[in-house]
């Protein structure tokens, strides 16, 4: 599959010929920030930030969904129509294909197949968008995450400077970008010479590896409380993490008929694991914090075989007491380092 | 799509079944278990005897109850497979086992799985089984012990002990079969309650006492446990001082859940998913994991 180029003032006539066949879902700009949503026109589309404030992960698994319908007096079942829309998600940086591909563990593999996810899973093309600079809430780099190139996508845009090159990682892919120029000499040189460019991360990558290993033997360490003092367990870093995927399922009912809805939760919330008894497993935010922590750092890797943080940085801007992921990561490298308290 | 583990199994999607999906069963029986009405068991008959084929379960598992309006709740199946209809012994607890309790016979109940493991049948046989269970925690280890009594499995098992306790006579659950599991030559049945009221003449005390007193050998034996956190705590002190291995010590776990399917996250504690990797676990498994249930 041969490589393509893009002009940048072509993209919005390429948007608007997707949109003759698909939906298409993308960053829309929203006053100082943009979201993924479903455009009208090219012209929609909106790259200057980084990343939209929310991540991908509700293309697919939205905060609110119906998975279907009832009757409450005849207690009958009644599905929900599925719209079938072939959709194309654009836009998205390497940090959420990651994140799609740690969800795509939990809810389309195992035992049991989650049919609303895998749906829209698999009527999606998914086209990436590498990021030339990184934000400063950014950390990818400790994780390995390639920020130029994810073979998550279908197609990966590499913004060149009047240009997108173009990876094509897929044939449903190469299908919607075939008419286009393939890239030549000068574009693998310039593509080459943003490659090797300094990425300007503004923090130093923390040995994750070093605390994955051990981490689960921290459980009954005095950090968790430490680290957890100052969160409201306000639990908006689950909401933008593009891996989090706890959720609840709940019946929504206006006279006779009703709806049985999942909707986002979160280990962070107090009552998250409460009993109908009322004995709470975790009741102390360091509890929490540690169950979130440990979650990511531990027990999906053993779990998944990776960790479930994308480094996308959402978690540090909206957290209302400004705690930093980054912050803890380096608590805990220290404290898997210090021998004195093993 | 160029994700690997969703190509693996390429099955058309319109074959795969809404694992969120409950199947309607009619309640034909009610049975008050407790002098104040607030235990009740079901019994539930399928609508579509398809159903009945596909819920095929051991003793151990749970199922979710769904009441359209409600919601769902994580009940553990108290019948044996070796019975007929499926049976849930319901405390009134919270939203969904009130409307539960709401029910009559003839109303309709959502039901959905068979989850999670089963008790290590295989690990059982041979062994003699000493059974201890305090107030409602006799619900889930009830199908394992009909289960071994029915006389198509009894033979795969030595002696088997049942203990059971609860806070008062009024709370002993299940009255009308504690009497013939007390008549049977091939199980021996012993009873307490923390205190004695109205005519009663059996044995009082807790129930980590009565294990003291029948002091079951741990030779070849095999411990059930489940009952209050407290109890549990107890109990698991006395086997171990008679000689108990952890791994000879089986419980079952308790866990706020919602899905049952391992992805909800709910239920989670250290790398296990109590709903798809439990509720069985062993002792020796439950000192391996965080203290977090």
């Amino acid at each position: 599959m041969k490589n393509r180029i893009l002009k940048r003032e072509n993209l919005p006539g390429f948007i608007n010929d997707l949109l003759k066949t698909s939906q298409v879902i993308a960053p829309v700009k929203k006053e100082d920030f943009s979201l993924y949503e479903s455009v009208e026109k090219g012209e929609d589309v909106y790259l200057d930030f980084l990343k939209p404030r929310k991540s991908a992960k509700e293309v697919f698994f939205p905060q609110n969904e119906v998975m279907f319908y009832f009757n409450k007096r005849t207690q009958k079942m009644i599905e929900a129509l599925d719209k079938e829309k072939e959709t194309v998600l654009f836009g998205v940086p390497s940090c959420d294909l990651a994140g799609i591909a740690a969800q795509d563990k939990i809810f389309a593999s195992g035992s049991y197949i989650d049919v609303y996810y895998l749906k829209r899973r698999k009527q999606t093309l998914l086209v990436g968008m590498g990021c030339p600079e990184p934000a400063d809430t950014c950390f990818c780099h400790f994780f390995g995450i390639d920020r130029l190139a994810s073979d998550v996508a279908d197609l990966f845009f590499v913004p060149l400077e009047d240009r997108y090159y173009i990876r094509v990682n897929t044939e449903k892919g190469e299908n919607l970008v075939k008419h286009l120029a393939e890239a030549g000499s000068e574009d693998e040189k310039a593509l080459k010479q943003l490659e090797e460019a300094p990425p300007g991360f503004t923090t130093k990558p923390v040995p994750i590896d070093e605390i994955v290993k051990t981490l689960g033997d921290e459980f009954d360490s005095a950090i968790w409380d430490e680290i957890a003092m100052k969160c409201i367990g306000c639990a908006a870093c689950t909401f933008v993490c593009p891996t989090c995927h706890c959720f609840d399922i709940t019946d929504d009912v206006k006279k006779e008929l009703g709806c049985r809805v999942r909707t986002w939760d979160g280990c962070m919330f107090p009552k998250f694991t409460m009993h109908a008894s009322g004995h709470n497993p975790r009741t102390k935010a360091g509890q929490r914090m540690r169950q979130r922590v440990l979650h990511k750092f531990s027990y999906f890797m053993d779990n998944q075989g990776i960790v479930s943080c994308t480094g996308c940085g959402r978690c540090i801007e909206v957290c209302p007491v400004n705690m930093d992921i980054r912050e803890t990561l380096k608590k805990l490298a220290e404290l898997v380092r210090a021998p004195a308290k093993k | 799509m160029s994700n690997t583990q969703t190509q693996k199994k390429e099955k058309p999607i319109e074959k795969i079944v809404n694992p969120y999906k409950s199947f309607p069963m009619k309640i034909v029986k009610i049975t008050d278990e407790s002098a104040n009405n607030d235990t009740r068991t079901f019994e539930l008959e399928w609508e579509n005897p398809e159903h009945k084929k596909k819920f095929q379960h051991l003793p151990g598992q749970f199922a979710e109850l769904s009441i359209f309006g409600a919601g769902e709740a994580p009940i553990s199946i108290t019948s044996s497979p070796t019975q007929p209809r499926l049976q849930f012994c319901i405390k009134r607890m919270g939203v969904v086992t009130t409307a539960i309790h709401h029910l009559n016979v003839g109303d309709v109940i959502g039901v959905r799985g068979p989850y999670g493991n089963t008790f290590p049948l295989e690990d059982f046989k041979g062994k003699n089984v000493v059974f201890i269970a305090g107030g409602i925690g006799l619900a889930p280890l009830r199908s394992l012990i009909n289960y071994m009594l029915d006389e198509s499995n009894r033979s795969d098992y030595k002696d088997i002990t049942i203990l059971y306790g609860a806070r008062s006579p009024g709370d002993l659950l299940f009255k009308y079969e504690l009497e013939s599991w007390a008549k049977r030559k091939d199980a021996k049945y012993e009873e307490t309650v923390d205190k004695a009221s109205g005519d009663y003449k059996g044995r009082e005390g807790f129930v980590p006492t009565l294990l003291g007193e029948i002091s079951p050998s741990p030779e070849n034996t095999m411990a059930v446990t489940c009952g209050p956190p407290i109890m549990i705590k107890f109990v698991l002190q006395g086997l171990t001082k008679m000689g108990f291995k952890p791994s000879q010590i089986v419980t079952t776990l308790e866990m706020r859940m919602k899905c049952g399917i391992g992805k909800c996250g709910r239920c989670n504690i250290g790398k296990y998913y109590v709903c798809i990797d439990g509720p069985v676990f062993t002792y020796e498994q439950l000192m391996d994991m965080p203290k977090e249930y």
